[in-house]
């Protein structure tokens, strides 16, 4: 799966983890991560990050603050192109086409159109609750009605966010609750089907029980689609993740099978920090 | 220190007071001898002739018309402008292009005035055949023009108030960048950009010097902008520089005049105001 020759310590975890994951079962790869150097102006902020992201598996980047693991999120939808100065080295491969996303000539709006992204604080548009979720479907140039009605209604079940919204599809998105803003922005993200789910940190301005409805979201959506998250929290990422990648200082420490990583991690500085002696 | 910070406080106030004293105990006079049904169906402005009139209707209108007039143009040229500069122009561009904005913002309108009735009307009149040498069109063309500046930075402001975040939003679902202005930050500033239009109206409607220069003094009901008519404030204007005497109906017009522009403006005020208030956003 990934490319032989990775000769830096960061890599060598990773390459039994994938061979560990392969013996068992073929996984198929949605996207990887090859060699990626990123640069905010002349601040390296990822080195040589290697990662294969399973389909239709939720693999979560977890780390100190710093350490790059939102960078190399951001590092999927070219988000990063909406500010100057910034500048990417490597590959991100998404399959099954095998392009290279990070590429200069790639247009960024191809990334964007299929891969989504939730964010940190929910950032429904000032539009009604339909109009959030369609928003998508009607750049894409989905105009027929009852096929916009039909996938507006099927993204907010799969947000489990249908029947607290079904009486008010028309009322602004700003008089829901921070936890129903944030599901009403992963029906947003899953209504024009996208290939990718980039998460970062969904849950972390969100109280305990908004919290725990997502992660039972993330766990019915697995399967269906591929899931990547950035959280800063341990607990979140053994709960929900399949396979889970340790991120230092911009180096890809570790990545493994999640339970791995949290019984028996291979590297030191992954055992400090998920023992919390560092972070 | 706090009884001076009061007291300048409280002197802003006492001369808002003060204005709006005046205002009133002088209108009440005027219309103790004119009716305010007359005031406000009579269709001839004449207080300073034998058979004198007193229809404010004429200019109120004269008023509306110039002020829509340069609505037309500041809205949609301020709009684009602003979105130019909120959501395209790099920063560079827009260091040069506001100060230039400043700089009309900052010329006297007396300039204004003479621009539009010796500049701008004579090359007009070759296009419009019928444009007279006062008229309404040009000096509203040109007030669009002098409130330009404060629509644009108005709703510019409006517009950089929406926060990165739903910016990011928009372009991570595959917005492009005017799919991203027009959907998600107009909106988003949309409580900010109609202030800045109210605004905007409300200056256009205080505005004198250019209507007084350019648009003519003949109080008539303004229904063909090709015209010229007097506006509330030029006629004000008007009446101040001649020499009616104190005290006499005519002076009292100056009065009943500016609190019927004072009446407008304030009522734009308070719309610009409610449509904050209801259509604010909370991000």
């Amino acid at each position: 799966m990934l490319q032989p020759g990775l000769s830096e310590n960061e890599m060598t975890a990773v390459t039994p983890a994938l061979d560990a994951v392969a013996s068992k079962e073929p996984a198929p790869l949605r996207a990887s991560v090859r060699n990626l150097n990123f640069f905010y102006g002349d601040n390296q902020a990822l080195k040589g990050v290697e990662l294969p992201i399973v389909e239709g598996k939720v693999t979560a980047l977890i780390g100190p603050s710093g350490c790059g693991k939102s960078t190399l999120l951001r590092c999927f939808n070219r988000m990063h192109d909406l500010y100057p100065g910034n500048r990417y080295q490597g590959e991100i491969i998404l399959y099954p086409e095998g392009i290279n996303i990070v590429a200069p000539e790639v247009d960024p709006m191809l990334a964007r159109l299929r891969i989504g992204m939730v964010f940190q604080k929910p950032n429904p548009f000032p539009k009604s609750v339909y109009e959030n979720v369609a928003s998508g479907l009607h750049i894409r140039g989905i105009r027929n009605r009852s096929e916009v009605d039909g996938r507006v209604e099927a993204a907010l079940r799969q947000a489990a966010l249908w029947d607290e919204v079904k009486d008010r599809l028309q009322e602004s998105a700003y008089g829901l609750s921070g936890g129903q803003q944030q599901r009403l922005c992963i029906a947003r993200t899953l209504a024009p089907d996208p290939e990718l789910i980039l998460l970062d940190e969904p849950t972390s301005a969100l109280d305990p029980i908004a919290t725990a409805k997502i992660e039972e979201l993330m766990d019915e959506l697995r399967g269906a689609y591929t899931i990547v998250i950035v959280t800063h929290n341990m607990q979140q990422a053994a709960r929900i993740s399949d396979f889970t990648a340790f991120m230092h200082l911009g180096h890809m420490v570790e990545y493994d099978v999640a339970s791995l990583i949290f019984t028996n991690p291979t590297e030191e500085r992954t055992r400090s920090y998920i023992t919390g002696r560092f972070g | 220190m706090r009884v001076v910070l009061f007291l300048s406080a409280a002197l802003s106030v006492l001369v808002t007071a003060g204005i709006v004293y005046v205002l009133l105990s002088e209108s009440l006079k005027f219309f103790a001898q004119v009716s305010i049904i007359s005031f406000l169906t009579d269709t001839q402005w004449t207080p300073v002739f034998q058979d004198k009139h007193f229809g404010i209707m004429t200019l109120v209108s004269g008023t509306l018309v110039s002020s829509l007039i340069a609505l037309l143009v500041a809205i949609p040229a301020g709009t684009v402008l602003a979105i130019y500069l909120s959501e395209f122009a790099r920063p560079q561009v827009r260091e040069t292009i506001k100060p230039f904005l400043e700089l009309i913002a900052g010329v006297p309108t007396v300039a204004f005035g003479y621009f539009a009735l010796l500049f701008l009307t004579p090359i007009f009149q070759i296009f419009i055949p019928g444009l007279a040498g006062f008229n309404l069109l040009v000096p509203g063309i040109v007030m669009g023009i002098m409130i330009l500046p404060y629509i644009v930075s108005v709703s510019e402001d409006a517009m950089r108030a929406v926060p990165a975040e739903l910016r990011e939003g928009a372009y991570a679902l595959g917005f492009t960048r005017l799919q991203t202005a027009t959907r998600v930050v107009i909106p988003g500033a949309f409580s900010g950009v109609t202030a800045a239009y109210i605004l905007g109206m409300s200056r256009a409607v205080g505005e004198t010097m250019v209507v007084a220069i350019a648009a003519g003094q003949q109080a008539k009901l303004a229904l063909n902008p090709l015209e010229g008519a007097a506006t509330i404030t030029s006629y004000i204007v008007q009446i101040s520089l001649g020499d009616v005497p104190h005290g006499s109906i005519a002076y009292l017009t100056i009065f009943a005049a500016g609190m019927t522009l004072f009446l407008m403006t304030f009522a734009f005020n308070i719309l610009a105001f409610w449509l904050r208030q209801k259509y604010r956003e909370f991000y």
